[in-house]
């Protein structure tokens, strides 16, 4: 059952400090394009990594595409010892991003973002431009009709 | 890793000639919702989208 709201009240409430990317950032931003899961970056801080250990662990998390019975161990020496984790939850695909092309971590990104308040949450997301520039650096061909809508956003009057 | 983030944006034709085909009527709409509200829609899309992959096997072509 895909539920992401609850993914991201559990990420929240959870005091996980990590920032929205990807297609749920660019719905933030307006738009239309359907995204299938959730990209945050997340703080590698080490209480961080704890938080989002604690935060995630009622949903099951295991690697997305993985063999099941492949051992996966949902602890912070495992957040510790990698970087990228893409997910599979109870409540749906979440990518765990401690770095991205074109932007870095969690601090660098951070004077990139703004702050929204959706389902009672405070959730920061990427800025628009940012946004366009880490996928423009990304320099997937996959991204191109996605930039192409986001400059169109950009471009868009008050 | 070293940041991108503060150089300007410059025109790419390559994405130019990609926004001849966005809709921007669906972004005005989108535009005009709050996050919440375009998040809403997102997840009710996501739904949708997962309830027509669930039908798709079930539904086999007419003899």
């Amino acid at each position: 059952m895909t539920d992401f709201a609850n993914l991201l009240r559990v990420l929240a409430t959870g005091q996980v400090d990590f920032i929205l990317v990807g297609g749920v950032a660019a719905t933030i931003h307006g738009s239309a394009r359907l995204t299938q899961d959730i990209d945050i970056v997340y703080s590698r801080q080490a209480m961080n990594l704890d938080s989002l250990v604690q935060a995630l662990k009622p949903l099951n998390p295991y690697l997305r595409d993985a063999p099941s019975g492949l051992p996966f161990h949902w602890e912070t020496r495992t957040l510790e010892q990698g970087l990228n984790f893409t997910l599979t939850t109870t409540s749906g695909a979440l990518d765990l991003l401690g770095e991205i092309i074109g932007g870095g971590g969690y601090e660098d990104l951070l004077p990139h973002t703004i702050t929204v308040t959706a389902f009672d949450l405070e959730l920061r997301c990427l800025d628009l431009e940012s946004l366009i520039r880490v996928k423009r650096a990304a320099g997937r061909p996959k991204d191109f009709e996605a930039i192409a809508e986001l400059e169109a956003i950009l471009n868009q009057p008050p | 890793m070293p940041t991108r983030l503060q150089n300007p944006l410059e025109r790419d034709p390559v994405i130019d000639a990609f926004k001849r085909d966005v809709d921007v009527s669906l972004i005005r709409q989108n535009l005009q919702l709050t996050p919440q509200q375009r998040l809403e829609k997102l997840f009710q899309l996501q739904q949708f989208a997962a309830e027509l992959q669930r039908a798709g096997p079930t539904n086999k072509p007419r003899p």
